[in-house]
């Protein structure tokens, strides 16, 4: 090894806190790309292997009612690669204690003696479906788990209001459930509440009156012809009740991955950057101070004869170190990151097969990204090394002159660190860089918190003022609730009308539920996006901002709503004005006035004059469990939700984002203090001279420690100021990105974030100057003073 | 060898800044420095030792005339240029060491010897400068005379022709002063190298071949001195 090199290694060691905490920060930076990467393309892998493997459709069409041998004609048409005819229905489904005893249920049917060329079912357990003459159907893996179902086991679909046994043949997972929503206009996964089931279409035809019969047809593809195949079996279908298809990045469960997949992208960038951009700042700043230190020696060098290159190339040395180092623990803390949030995910979403990508080329970007952070940061002063003067770095460097600010008249120990500040504005401005990095990602992460609680808060505490949520299957005349009001323990019934729609406006559709909102409405609050409370009013549509943006609207436009489902044979559509954005976490809905909704809908489809859907309650205190089990025995009510059922679904669906969140903080901090370690320990390097002057003429350890405190403090607080502008930003584009249909929240800083970020920093600058501050004690002040500077 | 001179300076000249603020540090110097000579320049404070040393080295340039080293004309040669002669032909001893303090003696003086293609062996030299039995310390092991024995050391290993030191002395007591003195003297002469040493210290130009008194960037005088005494002769 030469000289040099081994200069190098020595350097490194010598400032091996710096070295490690740097190239910890590097790790971290790596770590977040890699692990993220992995999690994301093993996601992504799962998602297509399953649907490959499950032969997951291209298109759906519903129908009302078709021949089953319409399928033949179908498999004869262009660019069809499958197809498969099939009923699907929504259920009420009756549970065994003590499961909940009513839930909702969609069951499909598979047909006899064959699997499904579309949308086939990885058994997981159990076996298939066995004889016709025996009343078995497979559940969905996601409601099986969170009931408990085993096969063997009994669960009672109810089909025109009769309940039927059925044995539980085998939990299944299908690459249509993987995100186990009802349908197209639902964002949360309610595994305990929804669950997807299938049966053998000659044991399910019978039962729903429908032997012989579909409902829809699904489809597989040639590449890239699915809307022209879909729309040619639309028109083929025509005659049969055809509705709109549905291609297959509309599919619900689909396109909630695909927008959790995309939701998640900003966060592959944005996050390793802050770790590497905060790396590369403290690799400059380490030798920034190296060259600074080493300057007569890089005089001597080059006056020795060694060119400016090799200068350039050792400095550049230290930051390729710090690269490797960090680059290869990067890739394996990465790993198992990536292993940790995939586990996570699956947690709640379970794909059918898993495809684990260990990615060379992942591990290589990773490790690239992290030398060219650490090279780029090691560049500038490098550069400046290389270009050092050796005659000018033999006469020493002149003392900078203080700006004009630093003649302002100040206390002592103040005007000291304001002056050291102000001596080297760069310098400063670059640490107060990266504190002010560190600091942005505790904000971003707060923020996220904060966002979230508020959402939720908004949701439980403000806009929905009742205890329980009824869903009637069929729709009901509003007697019900009138009943409902009398009950023991009802404080308020209100009754709720829901009706699917697709929502167009200048070419752009979106599947979405109209609901009503009567005048009146106690239980119930909507709000613009100004907080204030908002009623629609007849012939207007109240809806977010988020699919305001999908269907490009603006308040004033107008929109076309159709019923968007085809079990009624019959149509209603409706031109609404587009009013005020509305404030909603779950943020599809559209609002229409009640009694507007039944006359443009509710009527039309042959509903009651006064029908409900559903209902909201209010209850006693302590009545929550004995009115939700009389629901339950109440004919028609499909589900009966209480506010524990759904705080508890929001926990499960936002324990991942919460976990995450928590990590993200945990890193903020680690980085925080790696940082402000780094660059208070620079610092102090740099002034172990005056400082140790300061001691010679009489200074105590304590007065030290008040003038390092002060200029550390203003430099965290600088740091702190710097931060809030970019991490505002930043939170704002993160969560922008991060907001889904499913779930969106409006962002939402507290001071407290404020406050705990910068107090946190500030305790991390004090605590990163404690081991400078010990060599500063155990310096041999004759030999410190006596060093040339 | 050529008996030629080692150096020849032809009009030099070095003026920092320009207009009122023009600093002549080095004034229309005309001056000879025959091989083999251990050559002291002697002046005040800003009589222009040190720029004459830097421009004899290679490390400043002049802003008009002609400095030839060893048959090099420094003009002629570019950035690479003189940091080739610099490697080639010239070892420097600073007044501050400037060893890396993360080398040991030894490693340090081969730091420089990985430069040249054909350096002596850098524990002999060491040996030669009485630090055999230092040559595994770091250099805040070391004293102050002991750091610049192995800054001498460092200097001789790459066999220059001419070796340069600026006030080597400055920095240490007496007693080190004369041993570091005392080994530079005899090293260089049994190597056969030649000095230019630049001090303000007048006792150390009883030691030397040949003293050049600087004064306001001009060679004020030039002293032959037909015998030399030994480092140890001289007090301060």
């Amino acid at each position: 090894m030469s000289r040099l090199n081994l200069k190098l290694l020595r350097d490194l060691a010598h400032a091996r806190w710096q070295f490690l905490a740097i190239t910890f920060v590097t790790a971290l930076g790596v770590a977040m790309y890699h692990g993220s990467m992995v999690s994301y393309e093993t996601q992504r892998a799962s998602y297509e292997l399953s649907y490959e493997r499950l032969a997951f459709g291209d298109a759906w069409i519903p129908v009302r009612r078709a021949p089953r041998a319409v399928v033949r004609q179908i498999e004869r048409m262009p660019n069809v690669v499958a197809v498969e005819g099939r009923t699907s229905e929504i259920v009420e489904i009756e549970q065994e204690k003590p499961r909940r005893p009513r839930v909702i249920g969609r069951i499909i049917s598979l047909p006899s003696g064959r699997e499904p060329a579309v949308n086939r079912l990885r058994i997981i357990e159990g076996s298939p479906l066995g004889s016709r003459s025996r009343r078995e159907l497979l559940l969905e893996q996601a409601f099986a788990r969170a009931n408990n179902y085993r096969p063997g086991d009994r669960i009672y679909p109810r089909f025109a209001g009769r309940r039927v046994r059925f044995r539980v043949a085998g939990i299944v997972s299908s690459a249509e459930f993987i995100y186990p929503v009802m349908g197209n206009v639902f964002s949360l996964p309610m595994p305990e509440l929804f669950g997807a089931m299938f049966a053998d279409e000659q044991v399910l035809g019978p039962l729903i009156g429908l032997s012989g019969q579909i409902t829809e047809v699904c489809l597989r593809t040639r590449p890239g012809s699915e809307a022209s195949v879909a729309a040619a079996v639309k028109r083929r279908l025509k005659p049969y009740g055809a509705e709109e298809p549905i291609l297959r990045a509309e599919q619900a469960s689909n396109k909630l991955l695909q927008s959790d997949l995309e939701g998640n992208k900003p966060f592959l960038v944005i996050m390793p950057a802050l770790f590497l951009g905060s790396a590369a700042l403290s690799v400059a700043l380490m030798l920034a101070r190296w060259v600074q230190a080493q300057r007569g020696i890089v005089g001597f060098l080059r006056a020795s004869g060694f060119p400016a290159r090799a200068i350039l190339f050792h400095y550049l040395g230290a930051g390729a170190a710090i690269g490797v180092a960090g680059g290869i623990a990067g890739i394996g803390m990465g790993h198992l990151i990536g292993m940790w949030f995939a586990a996570a995910y699956e947690r709640v979403i379970r794909t059918p097969f898993a495809a684990p990508q260990n990615r060379p080329d992942l591990a290589v970007t990773a490790f690239a990204l992290a030398m060219v952070a650490c090279l780029l940061g090691g560049w500038l002063p490098a550069r400046s090394a290389a270009r050092i003067v050796p005659a000018e770095a033999m006469r020493g460097m002149a003392a900078s002159q203080p700006r004009a600010l630093a003649r302002i008249r100040l206390p002592l120990f103040l005007a000291i660190a304001v002056r050291n500040m102000l001596r080297r504005p760069m310098r400063t401005l670059g640490t107060a860089s990266g504190v002010a990095s560190a600091v942005s990602l505790m904000i971003i992460a707060g923020t996220f918190r904060d966002s979230m609680m508020q959402a939720i808060s908004e949701a439980m505490d403000d806009f929905q003022r009742y205890d329980i949520t009824v869903a009637f299957v069929p729709e009901r005349s509003a007697n019900i609730v009138t009943a409902m009001n009398a009950w023991p323990g009802v404080r308020l019934a209100e009754g709720t009308l829901d009706i699917p729609v697709r929502a167009k406006h200048n070419g752009r559709e979106k599947d979405t539920v109209a609901m009503g909102f009567a005048r009146g409405t106690k239980l119930r609050v909507l709000r613009d996006m100004s907080g204030a409370s908002i009623v629609p009013e007849p012939g207007q549509a109240l809806y977010s901002n988020v699919l305001a943006k999908r269907i490009l609207t603006e308040p004033g436009d107008t929109v076309r709503l159709d019923y968007s489902q085809n079990i009624r044979g019959r149509s209603a559509s409706a031109v609404m004005k587009v009013g005020p954005r509305l404030r909603l976490m779950v943020a599809l809905p559209i609002y229409m006035e009640m009694e507007d909704l039944r006359r443009r809908f509710a009527r039309k489809l042959q509903m009651p004059p006064d029908a409900v859907t559903g209902a909201v309650i209010a209850v006693e205190p302590g009545y929550e469990r004995i009115v939700t089990s009389r629901l339950h025995r109440t004919d028609g009510v499909g589900l009966a939700l209480s506010r524990a059922d759904v705080t508890r679904q929001i926990d499960e669906v936002t324990a991942f984002a919460n976990t995450f969140i928590a990590f993200m903080y945990l890193l903020g901090s680690a980085m925080a203090f790696a940082i402000v370690y780094t660059v208070t320990d620079i610092v102090l390097w740099e002034r172990t001279r005056e400082l140790a002057t300061l001691r010679t003429l009489g200074y105590g350890m304590g007065s030290v420690l008040r003038l390092v405190t002060i200029e550390n403090i203003m430099m965290g607080l600088l740091g702190s100021a710097l931060a809030m502008y970019p991490a505002y930003l930043l939170a704002r584009f993160m969560l922008e990105a991060a907001n889904t249909e499913g779930f969106t929240m409006l962002m939402v800083t507290s001071p407290t974030t404020y406050a705990l970020s910068v107090a946190s920093t500030l305790v991390a600058v004090l605590a990163a100057q404690w081991p400078g501050l010990r060599r500063i004690r155990r310096l041999d002040l004759a030999d410190a003073i006596r060093t040339r500077e | 060898m050529s008996d030629s001179p080692l150096i020849v300076l032809d009009h030099v000249s070095k003026v920092y800044g320009t207009g009122e603020v023009a600093v002549h540090a080095l004034n229309d110097i005309c001056l000879d420095v025959p091989r083999g000579e251990f050559v002291v320049f002697v002046g005040p404070s800003g009589s222009g030792k040190t720029t004459l040393l830097n421009v004899i080295g290679g490390l400043d340039q002049p802003t008009s005339g002609t400095t030839i080293v060893a048959g090099t004309d420094l003009g002629s040669l570019n950035e690479n240029g003189l940091t080739r002669y610099r490697r080639d032909k010239v070892g420097f001893v600073f007044q501050f060491f400037n060893l890396v303090p993360t080398l040991t003696a030894l490693e340090n003086v081969e730091l420089v010897a990985d430069l040249v293609p054909d350096p002596l062996d850098a524990r002999k030299t060491l040996e030669t400068v009485g630090l055999g039995e230092h040559m595994h310390r770091f250099p805040s092991a070391l004293s102050g005379g002991e750091q610049q024995r192995v800054a001498l050391a460092r200097a001789l290993v790459k066999r220059p022709a001419l070796v340069l030191a600026d006030e080597p002395t400055g920095s240490l007591d007496y007693e080190t002063g004369i041993r570091v003195l005392s080994v530079m003297r005899d090293v260089t002469r049994e190597m056969g190298h030649s000095v230019l040493l630049v001090t303000h210290n007048s006792e150390i130009t009883r030691m030397a071949d040949r003293v050049i008194h600087l004064r306001s960037g001009r060679v004020a005088e030039v002293e032959v001195n037909p015998s030399p005494a030994r480092a140890e002769e001289l007090r301060w």
